[in-house]
C-alpha cells in the first residue's frame, strides 16, 4: 500500500511537473486535437524521416475547417504509423504481441483446466485483461518506434525480468510464494528500475531517451513476468507454495490468476515506469552539471534534412529537437514567439506549483496513514 | 531548394503514385503544396505522404520549404526532379494499356 501510495504521487508529480514546462499555446499557433494527434504520429517516424512528419504537420497547420483538420490529421496519422523502416521494431512488437496473446491465451487454458466457473465476474475480469494486454501492446509498438528506445528499453525489461526470476530462484513454486528477503523489495521496485532509467540516459544521451527506455522495459518485463506467472500458475494450480487449507483448488488458482494480474501487469509496470522515469531524470540533471555537450554538426549534401538543419542555422529559428519528438506544442525551450503576456504565464505556473504541492502533501499523509496501520 | 535522394528500391510505381507524378508534371517548374495535390488528385493525406516519400526516396521529386508566417510552421513544397520528368516523360509508352488508374485507395501505398 506504501509503495503503491507513493509511485501514485511520483506519476502525478511528474505529470504536473511536465505540464510546467510546457507553455501555452502561442495565439498564432494551432493546438487542437487534430494538432495533437498529428504531432504524436510524426513523433513515431524514424529520424530520416522527421521532416515528412513536419511537412505534414505545415499542412495542417493552413487548414481552417474543424472536419477538413480532423481528416488530414487521421490520414497523416495512419501514414505516419505505417511508414517504414519497421525492420526489427516490427519483430520485437510482433514477439511482444505473441506474449501478450500467449498470456491471455494461458488465462483461459487454466481457467477451464481448473474449472473456475464462466459467470458475470470472470466476463468481466477477461475484458479487464484483455485491455490490459492490449494497451501494453500497443504502448510497445509505439516504444519501440522511437528512436533509440528499443535497444535499451528491451536490454532493461530484460533486466528487470531476469532480477525478479533470480530472486525466485527461476522455480515456479518461490515465484508464486510471497517473497521473504527482506531487501528484494527495495531492490526489485526501486533500485533495478533506477538502473534502467539511468541506463537508458546515459545510453540515449537524454532524460527523454532514458525515460521512453524504462516505460519500454516496465511493459516488456512486465509482458514477459505475465506470461511466466501464468505458466507457472498453469503448471503448479493450487500446489507449489502452501495455500489456506479451507479453500478449493479453484478458488486458489482463481486467487493466484488474479494476483499475476495485480503484480505484473500492475504493479510491476508502475514501480519501474516511475522509478526509471526519475532515475532518468536525475542523471539527465547531473549529466548537464558536467561539461556541455558539442554542439550537433549541420547535416551535409542535398536532402532535406540538410535544409532543416540550414533553417535552425538561421538566426531567430527555432532549435531543432534532437530526440526526433515532433510535437506541436510548443516548449518555453523553443523560444517561441507570440506567446502568452508574462502576468498569465505566472498565475499559470502558480496554480500548477500549488497544485504539485499539494500532490505531495495529499502524497505524505496518506503514506503516513498506511503506515500507521497495522 | 533540396533535391530528395537515395534511391532504396526499384519497384515500379502504383497507378496512384503515377497520378501524382502526372499531376506534378502538368506544370512541372511549379511548386506544390501537399495538400493542394492531395485535393487535386482526390487522395486522402494519409495514401498522398507514403507516396511522397516513396517518389522523394526514388529521386523523382524535389522538395523545398516555405518558411511559415511569424509563430507558424513552414510549408513543404514539392515538384518533379529532371529525373522524375523524364520518367513521367517515358511513362505512356511504358505503361499503356498496361495500369487503369485505380479509383479505391489502397493501404499497400504505405508499405514501401
Amino acid at each position: 500500500m506504501f509503495v503503491l501510495v507513493v509511485l501514485l504521487a511520483g506519476i502525478a508529480v511528474a505529470l504536473i511537473r511536465r505540464r510546467l514546462q510546457v507553455a501555452p499555446a502561442a495565439p498564432t499557433a494551432r493546438d487542437d486535437t487534430p494538432a495533437r494527434l498529428l504531432g504524436w504520429a510524426a513523433g513515431l517516424l524514424a529520424a530520416e524521416q522527421a521532416e515528412w512528419g513536419q511537412a505534414m504537420l505545415g499542412e495542417l497547420d493552413r487548414l481552417d475547417a474543424r472536419a477538413q483538420r480532423w481528416r488530414f490529421a487521421i490520414g497523416c496519422a495512419a501514414a505516419a504509423l505505417v511508414l517504414p523502416p519497421w525492420g526489427r521494431a516490427a519483430a520485437a512488437a510482433g514477439a511482444l504481441a505473441a506474449v501478450a496473446a500467449g498470456g491471455a491465451g494461458l488465462f483461459a487454458y487454466a481457467h477451464i483446466r481448473y474449472g473456475l466457473g464462466a459467470d458475470a465476474g470472470t466476463w468481466v475480469w477477461a475484458a479487464i485483461l484483455l485491455a490490459f494486454l492490449a494497451d501494453y501492446t500497443l504502448t510497445a509498438s509505439v516504444l519501440l518506434r522511437r528512436s533509440g528506445a528499443a535497444g535499451p528499453g528491451l536490454a532493461g525489461g530484460l533486466f528487470v525480468a531476469v532480477a525478479w526470476l533470480a530472486v525466485s530462484g527461476f522455480t515456479f513454486a518461490r515465484f508464486l510464494a510471497p517473497i521473504t528477503w527482506p531487501w528484494a523489495r527495495p531492490l526489485l521496485l526501486i533500485a533495478v528500475p533506477a538502473v534502467v532509467g539511468a541506463g537508458g540516459t546515459l545510453r540515449g544521451g537524454s532524460a527523454a531517451a532514458g525515460r521512453r527506455a524504462a516505460r519500454l522495459a516496465a511493459v516488456s518485463a512486465g509482458l514477459g513476468l505475465y506470461l511466466y506467472g501464468v505458466i507457472a500458475v498453469a503448471a503448479l494450480g493450487a500446489g507449489g507454495p502452501p495455500h489456506d487449507e479451507f479453500r478449493t483448488v479453484a478458488s486458489a488458482v482463481d486467487d493466484r490468476l488474479g494476483n499475476q494480474v495485480v503484480f505484473a501487469l500492475v504493479l510491476l509496470r508502475l514501480a519501474t515506469a516511475t522509478v526509471g522515469w526519475a532515475a532518468a531524470a536525475a542523471t539527465a540533471r547531473l549529466r548537464r552539471a558536467g561539461p556541455a555537450p558539442a554542439l550537433p554538426l549541420p547535416a551535409r549534401g542535398p536532402g532535406p534534412a540538410s535544409a532543416a538543419a540550414r533553417r535552425a542555422a538561421q538566426p531567430g529559428s527555432r532549435p531543432a529537437r534532437q530526440d526526433n519528438l515532433v510535437s506541436a506544442r510548443p516548449h518555453r525551450s523553443d523560444g517561441a514567439p507570440g506567446g502568452i503576456p508574462a502576468a498569465a504565464a505566472r498565475r499559470r505556473r502558480t496554480v500548477y506549483l500549488l497544485l504539485l504541492c499539494a500532490t505531495v502533501a495529499a502524497a505524505v499523509l496518506l503514506a503516513f496513514i498506511s503506515w500507521l496501520r497495522p | 531548394m533540396s533535391r530528395v535522394s537515395g534511391v532504396r528500391r526499384n519497384r515500379a510505381p502504383s497507378a496512384q503514385a503515377i497520378s501524382v507524378l502526372r499531376a506534378l508534371a502538368a506544370d512541372p517548374s511549379r511548386w506544390r503544396y501537399g495538400y493542394d495535390l492531395a485535393t487535386e488528385v482526390h487522395m486522402k493525406s494519409g495514401s498522398l505522404y507514403p507516396i511522397l516519400v516513396r517518389l522523394a526516396d526514388r529521386g523523382l521529386l524535389e522538395a523545398t520549404w516555405e518558411p511559415g508566417p511569424e509563430g507558424r510552421p513552414p510549408r513543404h513544397l514539392y515538384r518533379l526532379s529532371a529525373a522524375g520528368r523524364e520518367y513521367v516523360a517515358a511513362l505512356p509508352a511504358a505503361r499503356a494499356g498496361r495500369t487503369a488508374p485505380r479509383l479505391h485507395l489502397r493501404w499497400s501505398e504505405a508499405s514501401y
